[in-house]
């Protein structure tokens, strides 16, 4: 039963992690029915760019924090700008290869100019305290991820209540009319953009000190999970893809503490496997299937 | 603006323009006699080109760059099948890749039946590995097949290929060539044989009935079912055929590394199985061969070019000493695959069209050939 609730605990830790992501892909889908593979570049971007303003830089803990989050913020408007603008015409799997390559290239990148190493970074907390739960050590930074999508939640809430993000939901709907109401659809588009780079740079710099950074982190850590989230939510809601994300995360967690004896390697993968097929086959509008 | 809705109507050109009370029908083109020995000099020189490579180049390890293309160029031809032809992005490459190395490596060191067995039996897996996404395919399109595609790959390079019972965890399974094709040189003719046998197949699969269902499909399902295509049968044919080809390349595969682990069936491997077939350009065949080729030897051609660059700087006397960083190759791969998207969809096969309507018996011209295949997926977007 400890074990139980400790790797519900961890699940939901993990969870934070694909919601932050789903929330990032919902919203560009949303908007744009463009599903983004770079969604998770984003973050490890962000844990990359806080460990280069931190431990290189010798910034600050806020300053690095910010200027990393606002770092993947603006990664995301070029890649719109360069990438998606350019490919507005184009079919929504044509714009999944491209992202697909903008995920590759950021990855390459990071290789080409940095190195493979594992690097570590700094927790907020400073000396990382832990506390037990049920034998299992629990880290302060683990429950900051948690808060975070508890604030990115709220903040996203109030967004959707102002004109602006009321806007953003009308283009979801019918573009057309909201170009007719002489919104520039066009920057909705960046702002979509900038707000899933900010949303998963969040992400990146709060989860990255709970493990060990490496290039592509989260894109092999998260992206499936993340994208397994956003459809089981139903991928254009906001509600669903927090859900979705904490679920998986959920799921994960529990089955792979008690997988682990059945001698399958990856049960961690094959469930979410499993999940996003039955997701698809049974009920593919999602479980949260509304425009909001 | 990309936010475009679902039922947004797609309007498509006719592929040539109907000229209205001119009904004589246009003089074709036909070359002179020497025209066509030109052609054929062309084409039997860079036919022969490719069988002596293997004994020209200047040692094994070329020859195993070689095998490398041709292998890689194999895989190339599956993901067009199923991205060019049929239109189904295919994220998951690696799984049927891997299957057929693992399989073909059990069959002919754990069981000790021949090499051919197992490259047989390899290639098959591929197609049983293929046939399990392909009943998926039939009820799941679009992007989301090709978030299912990438979720197979995962399985397969998470779970699957570490099975110790299956594929030896970390140690491996040995697979040793054939007697007699144990140098590179002698092994890269297989390789050659078989890009050659598939190559064929496939050109001669698309002049016939079941090549014409599978565009037919890729351009509108619901336009092909009207003319009673058998969608179900030709879809599963489709991922059964690339299945097979990319088991039959892990077959290859198995024999040129000599030891088969799960490391090298990763999603990297995946994506680059992706760039190959989209900068080669899809729904063409020598250009995905050539596209599968270039990214099999990207690393070596990227020295070649670096000390190209330093015996032209010593020339001049520019010294710049910088060694060639390894890392650069697959940011120069991603580039190349935003870059074609974005501004040439036809990839390789779009610049090397001109050349190929020459071979075939056209006019050299700079604006006419094939319109090239775009990445497609179920048409329009929104729920499966």
């Amino acid at each position: 039963m400890g074990q139980f609730i400790s790797s519900l605990l961890i699940g939901v830790v993990t969870g934070s992690i694909y919601a932050l992501l789903a929330v990032g892909l919902v919203l560009i889908f949303k908007t744009q029915r463009v599903v983004n593979f770079a969604q998770a570049e984003f973050a490890t971007m962000g844990a990359f760019g806080f460990y280069a303003f931190h431990n290189l830089g010798g910034l600050g803990y806020a300053a690095a924090a910010a200027l990393a989050v606002l770092g993947s913020g603006l990664l995301a408007l070029v890649v719109e700008r360069a990438v998606i603008r350019p490919l507005r015409e184009a079919r929504d799997v044509t714009v999944f290869v491209a992202t697909a390559g903008v995920a590759l290239f950021i990855v390459s990148m990071t290789l080409f100019v940095g190195d493979a190493n594992i690097r570590q970074v700094e927790p907020l907390f400073a000396g990382n305290p832990e506390f037990t739960l049920s034998g299992l050590p629990i880290s302060y930074q683990q429950l900051l991820v948690i808060a975070v999508l508890a604030v990115v939640a709220v903040l996203l809430t109030i967004f959707f209540k102002l004109p602006i993000g009321r806007a953003l939901l009308a283009v979801s709907r019918e573009p057309f009319a909201v170009r007719l109401a002489g919104i520039s659809t066009s920057r909705l588009s960046m702002l979509v953009w900038v707000l899933a780079g900010l949303i998963a740079g969040l992400a990146g710099v709060f989860f990255a000190p709970t493990t060990q950074v490496t290039p592509g982190l989260f894109t092999q850590l998260a992206l499936f999970p993340a994208l397994t989230g956003a459809v089981l939510g139903g991928l254009t809601s906001l509600p669903g893809a927090v859900l979705g994300g904490l679920a998986v995360g959920i799921v994960q967690s529990v089955a792979s503490v008690y997988a682990t004896n059945l001698g399958v390697p990856g049960p961690d993968t094959a469930i979410v496997f499993i999940i996003l097929l039955a997701v698809l086959f049974f009920r593919p509008e999602g479980l949260l299937a509304r425009e909001a | 603006m990309a936010t475009t809705d679902s039922a947004r109507p797609t309007i498509q050109l006719p592929a040539q323009p109907v000229e209205a009370g001119n009904s004589r029908p246009q003089e074709r083109f036909r070359p002179s006699a020497g025209g066509w020995a030109a052609r054929y000099a062309v084409a039997i020189g860079v036919v022969t080109f490719i069988f002596v490579l293997p004994i020209i180049v200047p040692d094994e390890s070329a020859a195993n760059l070689v095998i490398s293309a041709a292998i890689f160029a194999c895989v190339a031809l599956s993901m067009n099948m199923l991205t060019g032809y049929l239109g189904q992005l295919s994220l998951g490459h690696q799984a049927f890749f891997g299957i057929g190395a693992f399989v073909a490596a059990t069959i002919v060191t754990s069981n000790g039946l021949p090499f051919v067995a197992g490259l047989a039996v390899g290639g098959l897996s591929g197609a049983f590995a293929a046939i399990i996404l392909g009943g998926v395919a039939l009820r799941i399109r679009g992007l989301y097949l090709a978030i299912v595609t990438l979720a197979y790959g995962l399985l397969a390079e998470n779970s699957l290929f570490l099975i110790r019972g299956l594929t030896g965890g970390g140690a491996g399974l040995p697979a040793d060539r054939p007697a007699g094709f144990a140098t590179n040189r002698a092994y890269a003719y297989i390789c050659l044989g078989m890009l050659a046998l598939l190559f064929a197949f496939d050109w001669r699969l698309m002049k016939s009935k079941a090549g014409r269902a599978i565009l037919a499909i890729r351009d509108d399902e619901k336009v092909a079912a009207t003319f009673g295509i058998n969608i179900t049968g030709y879809k599963l044919l489709a991922f059964v055929l690339s299945g097979i080809y990319a088991g039959l390349a892990g077959s290859l595969y198995a024999f040129q590394i000599g030891n088969v682990v799960a490391a090298p069936f990763n999603l990297a491997l995946a994506l680059t199985f992706v760039l190959m077939a989209v900068v080669g350009g899809l729904g063409n065949r020598v250009g995905v061969v050539i596209g599968g080729a270039f990214f099999a030897t990207i690393d070596t051609i990227l020295e070649l070019v670096h000390s190209f660059f330093i015996w032209l700087g010593g020339l001049v006397g520019i010294h710049w000493g910088h060694g060639l960083d390894p890392t650069l190759a697959p940011v120069i791969g991603a580039a190349l695959l935003v870059l074609t998207l974005i501004g040439h969809p036809g990839g390789i096969g779009q610049q090397i069209a001109p050349l190929q309507n020459w071979v075939r018996g056209g006019k050299f011209t700079l604006h006419g050939g094939d319109k090239p295949a775009v990445v497609s997926g179920g048409g329009s977007v929104g729920r499966p």
